[in-house]
């Protein structure tokens, strides 16, 4: 069994200002959730925000990590400058993508269900769509 | 020169000594002063022995009358080897240019040599970039103010813990620490724990 949570880095005060009210719409929402089977406690998705102060130019899903103590796997999520214009949609798509990037990587093992990932991560798209 | 009649053995054996107590020293640092001492004691002991009877006059007297400090003769002297009057101060500089009395212990040789590296470490406060940073918990509590030394790094999951990060300014890393310092002393978080955190709070 596993929790959803969130972590983010912003290049700047106004990447901040622009994904803070989505970011903590998704924490309340992943709050309410849980994944199982899962083979580690924790799924996390790390947005990193392009802003005034730096650019990491990343856009979409990506940098699969696992944790070395094996307590989470988490998932970079980019947002770039010009995604600060729909974020709405842009983080809605990144879930998706985000499915079928663990899934590629955990098809083999037998701690994972594929299907029961859809499932909460389509779930928690839609909770998060009715809070903004 | 006088230490060329050294066998190679007896240098082979002096080598893996000092190797044995050098190595031990940068394994365990606590000790290195005293493996430093051990290390000079073997190297004095070692010379000792090999020089035991006749001392060094013997090891030099295999040498011919050309190989002797002569005033103005040898080719390694410099011209301030030669004292007032003429007197010879026996010194003379090795293969490795270092000046060295005739006794070939090292000679004073103008004190320490200014440093020509230009490097820096990363907690030096010059001008390498440098970024600040406010951190914040999962529940958005301000946590801390920080410097981070490598602005493209992104920080793992273990680091955020569930919370978020903001980077602030960029620039070279002495004007950053001047502002986090003034932030720290009038606005520190929590997890600010320098010994001069909350020195002007409210200032």
């Amino acid at each position: 069994m596993a929790t959803i949570d969130f972590s983010a880095e912003f290049g700047g005060r106004d990447a901040a200002g622009v994904i803070l009210p989505h970011f903590k719409a998704l924490k309340s929402v992943a709050k309410t959730v849980l994944l199982e089977p899962f083979p580690y406690p924790k799924l996390v998705f790390i947005f990193r925000v392009d802003g005034e102060v730096y650019e990491y130019g990343l856009s979409g899903v990506g940098n699969l990590d696992i944790d070395s103590n094996g307590q989470y796997l988490s998932v970079d999520v980019g947002i770039t400058l010009e995604d600060r214009m729909d974020v709405k949609s842009k983080i809605q798509k990144a879930l998706q993508d985000g499915q079928n990037l663990i899934a590629s990587l955990l098809t083999d093992n037998d701690e994972f269900d594929e299907g029961a990932l859809r499932n909460l991560l389509d779930q928690l798209c839609a909770e998060y769509a009715k809070l903004i | 020169m006088w230490f060329d009649c050294i066998p190679q053995a007896d240098c082979e054996e002096l080598s893996f000594q000092l190797g044995e107590v050098l190595g031990s020293a940068l394994i365990n640092r606590k000790d290195l002063k005293s493996n430093i001492l051990q290390a000079r004691t073997k190297v004095k002991d070692f010379v000792r022995k090999l020089f035991k009877g006749g001392g060094k006059k013997k090891a030099l007297s295999h040498l011919n009358d050309s190989d002797t400090v002569k005033p103005g003769t040898e080719p390694n002297l410099d011209p301030t080897d030669v004292g007032p009057g003429g007197t010879v101060n026996r010194q003379f500089r090795d293969a490795n240019g270092r000046l060295r009395n005739a006794d070939w212990t090292f000679a004073y040789d103008g004190g320490p040599k200014p440093r020509t590296s230009v490097g820096t470490h990363g907690n030096t406060a010059a001008d390498q970039p440098a970024t600040l940073y406010e951190r914040y918990d999962a529940d958005g509590n301000f946590l801390k103010h920080g410097i981070s030394q490598d602005p493209s790094k992104r920080y793992t999951q273990a680091e955020l813990d569930g919370g978020y990060l903001i980077r602030i300014q960029t620039g070279p890393r002495s004007e950053i620490l001047k502002i986090e310092r003034n932030l720290v002393e009038t606005n520190p978080g929590p997890l600010n724990k320098e010994p001069w955190a909350g020195s002007r709070s409210g200032k």
